[in-house]
């Protein structure tokens, strides 16, 4: 999942940047609901003295763009889409790191691979209806992976379908790659290699399944009707998206999509962060979108004891970093790109990030707790490689000297609100201290990161910032996806690999761990492992932190959970 | 009758002549009787000073480089070491506060920003560039608008609607948009700006202030066009014309000193303008 920024088609977006969300007790740890100890009455996901009833408000700075499930690719329409639509499968709706686990939703179960891992063939629930009354059938979902084709958005989730190939939004037939039989109720679908991921792919809102007779052109602000317990009533991006509870929803698996507790929620858009924070804390709305950055000097309120209990912090799997061109002089040099890695004040960069309460700091791509993780900073001051203790900048200078960079002009490209800014400052100080020429460039949030990743504009900048959180728990999401070879799309907006950087030989560790993934996850994890080692050598990044993420909630809210693929469950949590 | 006249005519002739006085010292005697006005003058001369004096109160009196991070760093408060960055306190210890106002001149006297550096001392440097950026773009584009108005208002006809309907274009975009759309694509030129010889990197305050003149320049144009059209049918203009001058010469030594006033009256309020801008 990309960045919080405002471009659409980047991937997870959170729709804001500066996301200083901590947790201090980690999911794993906790093993329950996560939050911070100061939360810990609501963070239980047990029901005890749970209701129904009343509407849920959260405010957003601003709305999260087009609404048609197969183009948006924000967590901020997630976190709803989850409650309205259904896939498949899903990832299981609890906190903790029980939430990770994919269990059948509309499907029956969860099929085995058959046909080398090829072929899945999923039995379809009978009974269930869309929200406009419609009975759910299977061929509905061959509309809904067509979709994903015909509207302009990321294809690249289900592009192993066969026929996917020769998909485009003019037309897209999947006939041979989805099979639908409706009076059998199974769906098959048909792989043109083996996908181990291809579970949690299918879990994403991209492949809730919508009506068959859905346009198959973008639908606009006109969210398809969905499956799931609640209904869009409404949805303008200048004001609010309303919710409702939906007639024809009956609970097939609480696992899957539990019923919600409140009969509303609203999504209201428009006011500034400190405002909705001051709104939340008046009890005039229930949460402030955990996508939203609290301000810095907002943060300090919210440690007092008046309302540290409404706060849960919790880790994230992201990573904050900026990456290094590779293509144009200093960073095509090994040599450059590891001396600004020793050089870097990760510290400094964390205290920016909301201090250590708020991001931890890494030097190494996967995050912490996630599959494939093994600790590793080798550039520390000091001998302790598993983690990040100070800058060694007498080796980044020796570096520098040894790569022959010494005196180079380095532009530095951030987003334009403050705390990008203030990271690329920090980021300009590291550079010049080691010998270079730095500045910085700063766009505003919605141009900056189609900028960065459009080879067009590799000559303008050298270092850039970016951000980017899990779309599901596989290492590949991480590495292959930002570091890969065939991330790389040449004269193209949507380029995740923003540092172009490309090695055979770790490629090929990658595509061997992805294939021997479905076999035998925990070898494909260590291999995952060696590679996340092996790219944090090679520095195309300067990884900064892994950020953790605020949620700020009315004293009326009881029943938090975080979930780690969707953090805040919004609907599990009921109102007094 | 006649010689009381002819007493009136000696007495006249035989008092002194009162000597014609230079406006610009009537206007500054009156500038110097109007109290509030001095006291005006005085505070944006004293303003003017403390940001030149930037410099000097970085470096020899609060010894701080203000252009640099310094996250990590300390001052001295009442006697004691104190980080500039104060992790939150509170159960959660969310944030990092920067610190506050020291009231100490030789310590960070008004403090530190987010990332460390010294609020009072980036104030004065701020005020510089402020000074800098407001006033220069503010004479540059009162130059370019007279210019242009001097000669769309004397020429006319064709040149007058081009040039017009130019300012008209200009004028069209909201200002601050229109800024930032250009400051943001000649900020992401790789090399800065080149016309002909003329080069400007990107970092540079030309670059604000060029884009700044730039978007005023309706602004100015429009008033000063306005009082050319007035002054260029006037009785001293045809008597200039029909005495042969040139078109130079009709330009600067006829019209401009009579539209002159329009621009002095502009000059300040565009000063301020380009300041907020």
């Amino acid at each position: 999942m990309s960045r919080a920024v405002r471009s659409p088609l980047r991937g997870r977006k959170l729709y804001t940047w500066s996301t200083a969300v901590a947790i201090a007790a980690l999911v794993g740890a906790a093993g329950c609901g996560g939050s911070s100890g100061s939360s810990s009455s609501s963070s239980s996901s047990s029901a005890t003295g749970a209701q129904k009833g009343g509407t849920y408000t959260i405010l957003a700075n601003s709305a999260f763009g087009v609404a048609d499930p197969a183009q948006n690719y924000t967590l901020q329409e997630w976190q709803l889409l989850i409650d309205t639509h259904d896939g498949l499968v899903q990832f299981n709706r609890v906190g903790g790191t029980a939430g990770t686990k994919i269990v059948p939703d509309l499907a029956t179960s969860l099929p085995q691979p058959t046909n080398g891992g090829k072929t899945y063939v999923f039995h379809i629930r009978k009974g269930i209806k869309f929200s406009n009354g419609q009975v759910m059938k299977p061929s509905d979902f061959v509309t809904t992976f067509e979709r994903q084709f015909t509207v302009p958005g990321p294809t690249s989730f289900y592009s192993g379908i066969i026929g996917a190939d020769k998909c485009s939004t003019k037309g897209c037939d999947l006939s041979q790659g989805v099979v639908a039989d409706d009076s059998a109720y199974t769906l098959t679908i048909n792989l043109t290699a083996a996908d181990p991921e291809f579970l949690d792919k299918l879990a994403l809102p991209f492949a809730y399944v919508v009506p068959a007779s859905t346009s198959k052109k973008l639908t606009g602000n006109n969210v398809p009707p969905g499956t799931g317990p609640y209904m869009w009533q409404s949805y303008n991006p200048n004001s609010q998206a309303v919710l409702v509870r939906n007639p024809y929803f009956k609970q097939w698996s609480a696992a899957a999509q539990p019923t919600g507790y409140p009969d509303k929620i609203i999504e209201k858009y428009g006011q500034t962060i400190s405002d909705e924070v001051t709104a939340v804390e008046n009890n005039q709305a229930d949460e402030v979108f955990d996508g939203d950055v609290i301000p810095s000097d907002r943060l300090n309120e919210l440690n007092s004891a008046k309302y540290s209990s409404r706060v849960h912090v919790n880790p994230l799997t992201a990573d904050w970093y900026f990456a290094l061109n590779t293509r144009t002089p200093p960073f095509n040099n090994l040599k450059a790109r590891q001396a600004i890695n020793y050089a870097a004040d990760r510290n400094a960069y964390v205290k920016i990030g909301g201090g250590p309460s708020l991001a931890v700091p890494t030097c190494q791509i996967l995050p912490p707790n996630f599959p494939g993780y093994k600790p590793y900073c080798p550039y520390t001051a000091g001998s302790d490689t598993t983690k990040w203790t100070g800058v060694d900048l007498t080796k980044a200078k020796q570096l520098v000297q040894q790569s022959g960079t010494a005196g180079m002009k380095v532009v530095v490209n951030s987003a334009s609100d403050d705390t990008s800014k203030a990271l690329a400052q920090q980021m300009v100080a590291d550079l010049n201290k080691i010998g270079y020429k730095a500045s910085t460039q700063l766009l505003t949030g919605s141009i900056q990161y189609p900028f960065i990743q459009n080879s067009n504009n590799s000559s303008k900048w050298n270092v850039a910032w970016s951000a980017w959180y899990q779309d599901y728990p596989a290492p590949s999401d991480f590495l292959n996806v930002l570091t890969g070879c065939g991330s790389i799309h040449p004269h193209s907006d949507a380029s995740p690999n923003i540092a172009a950087f490309c090695d055979k030989s770790i490629q090929a560790q990658m595509d061997k761990a992805e294939t021997l993934g479905q076999t035998n996850p925990t070898e494909a994890n260590n291999i995952w492992a060696q590679v996340d080692h092996a790219m944090t050598d090679q520095a195309p990044w300067v990884d900064m932190f892994n950020p953790k993420q605020i949620d700020f909630l009315s004293s009326r809210v009881h029943g938090y959970q975080w979930n780690p693929q969707w953090y805040i469950l919004i609907d599990q949590q009921w109102l007094k | 009758m006649a010689a009381i006249l002819e007493q009136a005519e000696v007495a006249t002739e035989l008092r002194p002549a009162i000597a014609g006085r230079n406006p610009w010292l009537l206007a500054g005697r009156r500038l110097w009787h109007n109290r509030i006005a001095m006291a005006a003058l005085v505070l944006f001369l004293l303003i003017v000073v403390v940001s030149l004096l930037a410099p000097l109160y970085a470096s020899h009196i609060a010894h701080t480089n203000p252009f640099v991070n310094d996250l990590n760093g300390t001052t001295i408060v009442h006697g004691k070491r104190v980080p500039l960055m104060q992790q939150g306190g509170g159960l959660l210890k969310l944030g990092e506060t920067p610190i506050g106002p020291t009231w100490d001149v030789h310590h960070y006297f008004l403090g530190a920003d987010a990332l460390g550096r010294d609020v009072a001392a980036r104030l004065l440097y701020g005020g510089r560039s402020s000074l800098l950026i407001g006033i220069g773009s503010a004479v540059i584009c009162c130059l370019f608008a007279t210019v242009t108005a001097l000669i769309a208002g004397f020429f006319g006809g064709v040149t007058d609607s081009l040039l017009s309907r130019l300012m008209d274009v200009i004028w069209a975009f909201p200002v601050l948009l229109f800024a930032i759309t250009v400051g943001t694509e000649l900020q992401t030129l790789p090399h800065g700006l080149a016309v002909g010889p003329v080069h400007i990197v990107a970092t540079s305050l030309w670059l604000p202030t060029l884009i700044i003149a730039f978007i005023y320049v309706p602004y100015v144009y429009r008033p000063v066009r306005g009082q050319v059209l007035t002054v260029v049918h006037r009785e001293y203009v045809e008597a200039s014309i029909s005495q042969g001058a040139s078109n130079l010469r009709l330009l600067f030594s006829d019209i401009l000193p009579n539209v002159i006033t329009v621009v002095i009256v502009l000059l300040p309020l565009i000063i301020a303008t380009t300041i907020l801008t």
